[in-house]
């Protein structure tokens, strides 16, 4: 990259509550168990328990009151809770060199189900032209604009799993591109009981009387769905430094490589996954044995995560494994907010030399050779971190942040 | 330092007048309607019943593969128009690395169809009655990867959910990466099925048009919901020129914004649409003299087109009343996020055979909306640069500049 580009804030709101501190200690092992929600009644369903964001207030008062949608309220309070991260005041930026972008895929569910259930009830002539504007994917991060002023330019990333780091990897090139000073590059996912319905119905999700994500392990049946958004406020290191602020972390260099089997599904050959971090460490001119920790995509997903075993496998070798965390099995696989969340874990591990823990983890098998971190190590000095998301459809993601 | 200049090399459309390059543009030459009485769907209890349909696209043979048969309408027009590209390009004899093709594909609203059966199948049975398998077929990444799968690229895919401005966002996407040497080649444009809950949803506004499409005209009644694809292959010229490829022209720069102002109406004095003007040209590196046509977002709505002339005339200053600018959604209708990759197509036709489409419909001037807007009639026109505007629900406007790229 011809410029150096620098993660100067984070903001996230998780089932563990408003803001990077509560994820954080979730992430140190403050207990936190899925739970039945409260929103939408499972009763019944073969898997019942979500991670939910409770703390909505939280984000509603982050967001400013009166922002419709919960994934609105999501993404707004997201970049405010990183501008307060960053301390940044909205005095102090231009708003039409501030960018947005967001990865939001099935954000709009809950608004298209509800537009949807009244007209089928009482006819098109009765839709609600109030909710119509809320069903269109772009909407959400469009109220980051709406609301905060900023100009630069707002973009939509629909990639699905892989959304939250492949709006990260634009967030980079526009910056690069002398498009914005700053960019909040993050992603959303709310919960609702449609979309729960769905993931439940094509049978992703673990259930019975073993409701949990356990990434890597031999016990692995599925993982758990949670709900958030993240963002993360990035700028050049010479911004940075103009403005007197310690980045948190480096943006080093990405790569999205699309898997090419001829069916849908995570190729357990993993190719296309194994090529993303290869050409992720390429562009950010490291070599693998440089790479001190993976925030992992595993989830739980039986095949997902043996696809990542066998990428982690082919790119560091058995012997030289770097420390792997896999945060999911503490916030839950929250689609396309999952990258922008572990970003921030990558950002905060480098910052506060931690290596989070892995949560459910007891015994890697069933084609996993992976053990995450099971016990937290703080004060361990962390060069380089690499972060993965993957998509069922075939996309796969690499992103690599580095120590300031 | 310069970077590298983007030039498109294939070209593929499906279009509510024209399937394929060529029959689409001699319907935009022809000045042809494609807003008809739709078939598609039930419109009884609806206001409006017309609009524009990509006719006997359920017979249209794309050699589907057992899974692609499965997909939904939107992601099989993407698949079609892409295949389309692909062949117009060369690029199946040029031996490109897999790894160094992507893909960025702009839609409004995805596989609308599979979402409203299946939730209707849900209200009237239960959870039994989704069809489970169909159903993984919806989330809207879905066409971004079937173009990817169709035509086994392994490089960077996207698909961006911009609204109506999907398009142009995708094209600028890809001519961004081919700079930055992420890729060689990008499959770019955009694609969108005519989706029952825009059409109601639109209808709810009160902002469809009964009759027909009147960009400009002093008595358009709004706009009229459509469906369409439209997929170019870009290459740097460089790599280009080395393989012996058929150019169609360059990609200037695409210069983007947001208005910051309301989830639907445009800012009233087009700040965002003014400020993507000016950051395309900056960025194409051009003078406003230098445009010789401009392909409006024209969507026949009274905000649109009242906001996008004061927009251009902010621009352009006085040079506005003489630069030529149609809207061609008065033929196809607002096809979405197809629309700025069909438009995208319109202009670098009209700079291949210096011809521009014109604003059909148009019957009585508008005192605000009183610039050249080509009326009815196809016009003979020199085209070196041509503008195209998209703007789109939550304030996003993109401006894409096109260019014969072996102008003087």
């Amino acid at each position: 990259m011809t410029k150096r580009i620098v993660v100067t804030g984070v903001g996230a709101i998780t089932s563990a509550g408003t803001g990077v501190e509560p994820f954080w200690q979730a992430l140190m092992g403050a207990s936190h168990d899925p739970s039945f929600p409260m929103r939408f009644d499972t009763e019944g369903l073969k898997s019942r328990r979500v991670h939910e964001v409770r703390d909505i207030e939280g984000a509603r008062i982050s967001a400013r009151k009166g922002v419709g949608e919960r994934g609105m309220q999501m993404a707004v309070a997201s970049v405010c809770l990183a501008f307060q991260n960053g301390e940044l005041e909205s005095g102090d930026v231009v708003p039409e060199r501030v960018g947005v972008v967001y990865g939001s895929t099935l954000e709009p569910i809950g608004a298209l189900s509800e537009f949807q259930r009244r007209v089928s009830k009482e006819g098109p002539r009765c839709a609600d032209p109030g909710l119509f504007p809320n069903t269109g994917m772009s909407a959400a991060s469009c109220q980051v604009s709406i609301s905060l002023g900023y100009r630069a330019f707002n973009t939509t990333i629909s990639n699905g799993a892989t959304a939250g780091l492949d709006a990260i990897l634009y967030g980079v090139n526009m910056l690069l591109a002398d498009r914005a000073d700053i960019v909040a590059a993050g992603g959303i996912y709310p919960l609702c009981y449609e979309s729960f319905l769905g993931y439940m119905l094509s049978g992703v999700l673990s259930g019975g009387s073993a409701e949990c994500a356990k990434p890597f392990d031999v016990e692995r049946c599925g993982t758990v769905l949670g709900e958030g958004g993240a963002a993360l406020l990035l700028e050049t290191y010479d911004s940075a430094m103009a403005r007197g602020v310690k980045p948190l972390a480096e943006i080093k260099g990405g790569a999205s490589v699309f898997d090419p089997s001829p069916k849908p599904g995570y190729s357990l050959r993993a190719r296309g996954a194994t090529a993303a971090m290869q050409d992720a460490l390429h562009r950010s001119r490291l070599r693998a044995e440089e790479i001190d920790l993976v925030v992992a995509n595993a989830s739980g997903d039986r095949a997902a995560d043996c696809m990542e075993s066998r990428a982690l496998l082919e790119i560091f070798g058995r012997a030289n494994m770097p420390a792997v965390t896999a945060p999911k099995a503490t916030v839950g696989e929250c689609l396309s907010a999952s990258g922008a969340l572990h970003a921030v874990v990558a950002a905060l591990a480098l910052s506060r030399s931690t290596l989070p823990a892995t949560m459910n983890f007891q015994q890697t098998g069933n084609g996993c050779r992976i053990e995450p971190v099971q016990n937290t190590v703080c004060g361990i000095p962390i060069r380089n971190v690499m972060v993965n998301s993957y998509g069922y459809l075939g996309i796969n993601t690499s992103l690599v942040l580095a120590a300031v | 330092m310069s970077q590298p200049r983007v030039v498109i090399t294939g070209i593929g459309v499906l279009s509510p007048i024209g399937i394929g390059r060529q029959a689409y543009w001699d319907g935009l030459v022809r000045g042809e309607n494609g807003i008809r009485e739709i078939r598609g769907m039930n419109t009884t209890m609806h206001r409006t019943h017309r609009g524009g349909e990509v006719a006997d696209f359920d017979g249209f043979d794309a050699q589907w593969s057992e899974e692609e048969l499965r997909l939904g309408r939107a992601s099989k027009l993407a698949i079609a128009a892409s295949q389309q590209a692909w062949n117009d390009s060369g690029l199946a004899d040029a031996r490109i690395s897999p790894r160094r093709i992507g893909v960025a594909c702009g839609t409004t609203n995805g596989e609308s169809q599979i979402f409203e059966e299946e939730f209707t199948s849900f209200m009237n049975l239960g959870s039994e009655g989704i069809d489970v398998r169909r159903l993984e077929y919806f989330p809207v990444d879905v066409i971004g990867a079937s173009i990817a799968r169709r035509l086994h690229v392994q490089g960077p895919v996207s698909t961006f959910t911009t609204a109506c401005a999907a398009g142009n966002y995708a094209i600028g996407n890809a001519a961004d990466l081919l700079r930055a040497g992420a890729a060689d080649v990008m499959i770019a444009g955009g694609a969108d099925m005519f989706s029952q809950t825009a059409f109601t949803g639109f209808n709810s506004l009160f902002a469809v048009a009964p009759e027909c499409c009147q960009p400009f005209d002093r008595f358009r009644r709004g706009m009229c919901v459509s469906e369409g694809a439209a997929i170019m292959t870009l290459e740097t010229l460089s790599n280009a020129k080395q393989r012996g490829a058929h150019i169609y022209a360059e990609v200037l720069a695409c210069g983007i914004s947001n208005d910051a102002h309301h989830a639907t109406a445009p800012h009233p004095e087009g700040r965002g649409a003014v400020t993507a003007m000016h950051n395309a040209i900056r960025e194409a590196g051009i003078a406003l003299e230098d445009v010789d046509y401009i392909s409006a977002h024209g969507t026949g709505t009274p905000a649109n087109d009242k906001v996008e002339t004061l927009a251009v005339k902010r621009v352009f200053g006085d040079r506005a009343y003489r630069i030529p600018m149609s809207s061609i959604k008065s033929m196809l209708g607002h096809t979405m996020g197809a629309a700025s990759a069909l438009e995208a197509v319109a202009c670098v036709m009209a700079i291949r055979h210096g011809v521009i489409p014109p604003t059909i419909n148009y019957r009585e001037p508008d005192p605000l909306c009183d610039l050249d807007y080509v009326p009815n009639q196809t016009r003979q026109h020199t085209v070196r640069i041509a503008l195209s505007n998209a703007f789109a629900f939550g304030g996003n406007c993109s401006t894409l500049i096109l260019a014969d790229h072996a102008r003087q």
